[in-house]
């Protein structure tokens, strides 16, 4: 209460009424986000301030639109970002698993315990768990030519539990596919080479895969052509438009001619350089029948574009910045800065261009593209939750193609990894620890029953059945999951139920440290310096 | 007649005597109170609030007095001690506060018996003096390049902050930082200089583990144009620019006429051709890499990528000089004054990594870095923020061992020495001032005596154990184990300070108690009026009555 002598603003909560403020947070929090886990779990709407809605199962979406105002929440809430943001995916679980650490800790402290002792039961099972998880998991080799069959199961695994079935096997492919499209050998995987663009349009199973790219504008100029075929690509940065010098200048002139004349040579320099865009194109597309189209990140004007449009070019203009890297790597050639030295070596090449309009919007597609190291994956739907849906799920499912590729190995699913890592703790390293830090370790082991818990749950399943007949499983040395159509027991690797070994790894080290964090707090103060606001 | 001469205007609000005595004494002890929870390993967090949304979850004494907003001034000077110390030390902010309330705390007792301040303060100061000496007595030297010594002493000095159940890591890293970047200035004397050339950059994400001190800088930037720039050079040529590659302008506005037709071409050319000149004259020294501070044209970068040079443009100041320092480049103002020395060869890799969705640069790998990148990752940012606080105060701690290589027992031993010994000594001090003496002895036993609290062992049992093992001066390396709350040795436990930090806690400490005994008037100004915590005081307008008056707040 010293606080209060000195500020008597202070709000402050001490010892137990700080510590169950915090398990209460955890908990509500985890009882917001746990019929979100797994395929069969619900889906939630959200209703922003203007009335917009959203449907979303996926943890992290629902965690940022949510307005949170209990600091603990938020510190878990920021956890579970920070995973999304590294792993792709198990922002629900963190949630899930912190608020279960809290809930187990909260009956060993009402039974006196000191948080300190639980912590360090913590620290000893989370570094057991990690040790237990290197020796759990399942090697995939991945050379030159990953499996593509261990990639589709992690996928589906993740897709599955963001869209409905038939969707999500769908998406799987598309997402594998692009996936290895963008695969360099020797280089880390850029997933911002993989474009996302959406249309309303149709139906979400009419989602595919272009190996090429979309740009959601098209070209300006009425006598351009809608379809070309067998196009040289030249992706450029440079201006065609009338060009302002860096200075402010000025012209000045006395009579007509004399700003006549002013007027063509303004004109001259932008002129130059469109003619020699249109000498490379003659040269390129003589005696064939090939077209030639010009993707520029500036500005074309109208009289450049009918200069262009004049010899059949295709000119697109205002290209994302984005674009232009992916455009290079998709139809190959370079992008070119200045139209001084331009070769026939700095197009590309793409079999078709063709132009899509959707009510006001215009869509390019390059597609036919010779070996692509970019592609895009064009979502379609017929309202905006779907595509948003599947955008969240297309882009979990992107991560963990990369995180398999890139850890080389994954993880069972379907609560097995759990239901193992409990036994293992319980049976093996709780007898191993001295003193009073085993109930932090078997509180530990106890949480992380969770997952197959809620999975059951969210299901319908009795959570009490299927966790004896898993344990009991296990215990014959069987490593099973939970099969959710019938609450059996069911052996993952049959089933190609496979979990990201990286999610795993940083759910199993970042919900501990945060619990533990949030356990050794005892009191909350709230009596910072900009507090002086009257209220 | 003989109206009380008002001397202060009637706004000012004024309290003497006995009653501020009283007040001070109890406003330090309960900015004491608010944190001594927090001391030792064994101790709790707390988490801070502010209106803005921003948790803090620290155990960092300073940390958490800084957020606070008290009404008292002298609780607001003992928050500042904290400050002092952390800014000299890095370490031991929340014992200064421990302490310095505990020194006033005993001499309410005398305040009460009618003892002048300044005889307390007098005997405290006496006292100081002989702690001081007894620490000199007690310290011992230890090798800086052994690095198992330091390794040892960082650990037990951060051993009580969050970060100590990751092990060594957070000392490892500490200890690798400060070393990097320590500066031999001759004669023995180290220079180092944390917040100039230790960047710490924090990416939420990854495991604690995967934090590591970079053999060079990394920074939060991209090639200007990716794809066509490499991203990967090995061993690069380097330079550095703090001038911009863009048409330089006028300062003022300035316009060009144009009379004739011809000259609108001319002037493109030339504003294309300054560029061209730039780039030419930089890339005349073959670089691989070309970071300015300032901004990039897109011409410029053609000029590059076209000579196959990567470059980064508005990188900051800091992060320039770091780098500058990392690889052995000096940062130029003007290209055309560049020479070969100014170019970096000392960097032995340039790369781009992509984490989570940002691009970072990597410069590493370098031959002598004088500077360097500390990367903490973790799974949260608050947890890093946390993480951050405790490497400072390691890296502050190793500072100081490297300049000062002496150290004391930890674990409330030093205290325990310096108490006995100053209670033997205050048998043959004569006067009124031995009481006071006695009295601030006695107060050195609040660090064991918190130490033992936090770890939840019988205060009263431990106290007086080892109380009897410290009473003839022997013993000194006698202390608690703040995990399990035993006395311990000290030295077989590895327990230690820095003999900086202990000096410098119990000098502010003492010399805070002095100053705030001294004070017997408080006078406070208009803004104090109101009852305290009644609500903000805004800023007033100075009226033309008390324009004049000066506000006596105290410091």
């Amino acid at each position: 209460m010293s606080v209060r002598v000195l500020n008597p603003n202070a709000e402050v909560l001490n010892k137990s009424a700080a510590l169950h403020m915090t398990i209460n947070a955890a908990k509500g929090l985890q009882d917001v986000l746990k019929s979100n886990l797994g395929p069969k779990g619900t889906i939630k709407m959200l209703v922003g301030g203007s009335g917009d809605i959203k449907l979303t199962k996926d943890g992290n979406t629902l965690l940022k639109e949510m307005q949170i105002q209990n600091p603990t929440a938020i510190m878990i809430a920021r956890t579970a970002v920070a995973q999304d943001d590294i792993s792709g995916d198990g922002t629900t679980s963190t949630v899930i698993f912190i608020g279960e650490l809290m809930k187990q800790s909260e009956r060993c402290i009402d039974e006196g315990m000191h948080p300190r002792v639980l912590v360090d039961g913590f620290e000893i099972a989370k570094r057991a768990t990690l040790q237990f998880l290197d020796t759990f998991k399942t090697p995939v080799v991945m050379g030159d030519e990953p499996d593509k069959e261990i990639l589709k199961m992690v996928a589906r695994t993740t897709l599955r539990t963001k869209l409905y079935e038939g969707l999500a096997d769908q998406l799987t492919d598309i997402v594998v596919n692009s996936v290895l499209c963008i695969r360099k050998p020797q280089e880390p995987i850029d997933l911002f080479m993989v474009e996302i663009m959406h249309m309303r349009h149709k139906f979400d199973v009419d989602t595919r895969l272009v190996e090429g790219l979309v740009l959601d504008h098209g070209s300006r100029h009425p006598d351009m052509k809608r379809r070309a075929e067998n196009c040289h690509i030249l992706t450029c940065n440079v201006s065609l438009e009338y060009e302002k010098s860096e200075i402010n200048a000025g012209f000045f002139y006395s009579n007509a001619e004399q700003r006549e004349a002013m007027v063509t040579a303004e004109r001259r320099s932008v002129d130059e350089r469109v003619q020699k865009i249109i000498e490379l194109k003659n040269k390129v597309c003589a005696g064939n029948d090939n077209s030639f189209v010009i993707l520029n990140q500036k500005g074309i004007d109208p009289p450049s574009l009918d200069l262009l449009a004049r010899e059949g070019i295709i000119a697109l203009r205002r290209a994302k910045r984005r674009n232009m890297e992916r455009l290079v790597l998709a139809c190959g050639g370079e992008a070119v800065n200045s139209v001084d030295d331009l070769t026939p070596d700095c197009l590309g090449w793409a079999g078709l261009v063709y132009e899509h309009v959707l009510g006001e919007e215009k869509y390019t597609f390059v597609e036919q593209v010779k070996n692509p190291h970019s592609c895009t994956i064009l979502i379609k739907g017929p309202n905006d939750h779907t595509i948003a849906q599947i955008k969240d799920a297309v882009r979990d499912g992107l991560r963990s193609v990369k995180n398999t590729l890139e850890d080389e190995c994954v993880v069972l699913g379907a609560g097995a990894f759990e239901v193992a890592a409990r036994q293992h703790l319980i049976n093996e390293v709780k007898k191993t620890v001295q003193g009073r830090a085993q109930l932090g370790v078997e509180a530990f082991a106890n949480a992380l029953l969770v997952v197959p818990k809620t999975l059951a749950e969210n299901a319908g399943l009795d959570t009490q059945d299927v966790i004896i007949s898993l344990t009991s499983e296990h215990d014959k040395g069987n490593i099973v999951g939970l099969d959710l159509q019938d609450g059996e027991p069911v052996d993952p690797q049959l089933a190609g139920i496979f979990d990201n070994y990286s999610v795993k790894r940083q759910l199993i080290n970042s919900g501990p440290v945060i619990a533990s964090q949030l356990l050794l707090v005892d009191e909350v103060i709230r009596a910072g310096r900009n507090m002086r606001k009257p209220t | 007649m003989h109206a009380p001469v008002l001397v202060l205007s009637d706004s000012l609000k004024r309290e003497s005597g006995s009653k501020v005595h009283h007040g001070n004494i109890q406003a330090s002890k309960a900015v004491a109170d608010i944190i001594r929870t927090t001391l030792g390993p064994r101790s709790m967090l707390k988490m801070l609030l502010d209106a803005g949304g921003g948790i803090v979850v620290t155990n960092d004494g300073n940390a958490i007095l800084r957020e606070l907003d008290v009404a008292h001034p002298a609780a607001k000077s003992m928050i500042e001690l904290s400050r002092t110390q952390d800014e000299e030390v890095g370490d031991g902010t929340t014992s200064v506060i421990v302490l310095a309330g505990e020194m006033l705390h005993v001499a309410e007792a005398f305040l009460e018996k009618n003892y002048h301040p300044t005889v307390i303060c007098r005997a405290y100061i006496k006292a100081l003096e002989d702690s001081i000496a007894v620490l000199d007595k007690i310290a011992m030297s230890i090798d800086i390049n052994d690095r198992s010594q330091v390794l040892g002493l960082v650990k037990s000095c951060i051993g009580t902050k969050f970060t100590s159940q990751f092990g060594d890591l957070i000392a490892d890293l500490a200890i690798d930082a400060t070393t990097t970047v320590g500066v031999d200035l001759g004669q023995g004397l180290r220079e180092v200089d944390i917040k100039k050339y230790i960047k710490v950059e924090k990416v939420p994400g990854g495991q604690f583990e995967d934090s590591e001190v970079l053999k060079g800088v990394m920074f939060n930037k991209d090639v200007v144009a990716p794809g066509k720039m490499k991203r990967k050079i090995v061993n690069p040529r380097i330079i550095l620019l703090d001038c911009p590659l863009e048409y330089k302008k006028g300062e003022n506005q300035t316009n060009a006429e144009l009379v004739r037709e011809e000259d609108w071409e001319v002037l493109l050319k030339l504003e294309e051709e300054y560029i061209e000149n730039i780039c030419v004259q930089i890339l005349k020294f073959k670089p691989d890499l070309v970071i300015t501070e300032k901004g990039l044209s897109d011409l410029a970068c053609h000029y590059f990528s076209k000579a196959g040079v990567s470059a980064i443009r508005r990188l900051r100041k800091t992060d320039n000089n770091r780098i500058a320092k990392a690889c052995g480049a000096v940062i130029v103002n003007r290209p055309d004054e560049l020479q070969e020395s100014d170019i970096g060869t000392g960097a032995g890799l340039f790369e781009v990594k992509k984490i989570g969705d940002d691009f970072f640069s990597f410069i590493v790998d370098c031959k002598e870095p004088k500077a360097c990148t500390v990367l903490l990752r973790g799974p949260s940012k608050d947890f890093i923020n946390e993480v951050e606080r405790n490497l400072q105060d390691a890296m502050s701690v190793a500072r100081n061992i490297i300049k000062n290589p002496k150290l004391v027992p930890g674990g409330g031993a030093t205290e325990l020495t310096v108490s006995a010994t100053l209670k033997q000594k205050s048998a043959t001090i004569e006067g009124i001032e031995k009481w006071p003496y006695e009295a601030a002895a006695i107060a050195f036993e609040a660090i064991p005596r918190t130490l033992a609290q936090n770890c939840g062992v019988n205060v009263i049992r431990t106290m007086t154990a080892l109380q009897g093992k410290h009473a003839n001066g022997e013993n000194a390396w006698t202390g608690i184990d703040g995990n399990t709350g035993a006395i311990a040795d000290m030295k077989e436990s590895k327990i230690w300070d820095s003999y900086n930090v202990k000096a410098q806690t119990f000098k502010t400490a003492i010399e805070a108690a002095c100053m705030l005994l001294r004070i017997d008037d408080i006078v406070s100004g208009i803004k104090k009026k109101q009852a305290p915590g009644s609500g903000p005081s805004k800023p007033t307008i100075e009226t033309e009555g008390d324009a004049d008056n000066e506000q006596i707040l105290p410091d």
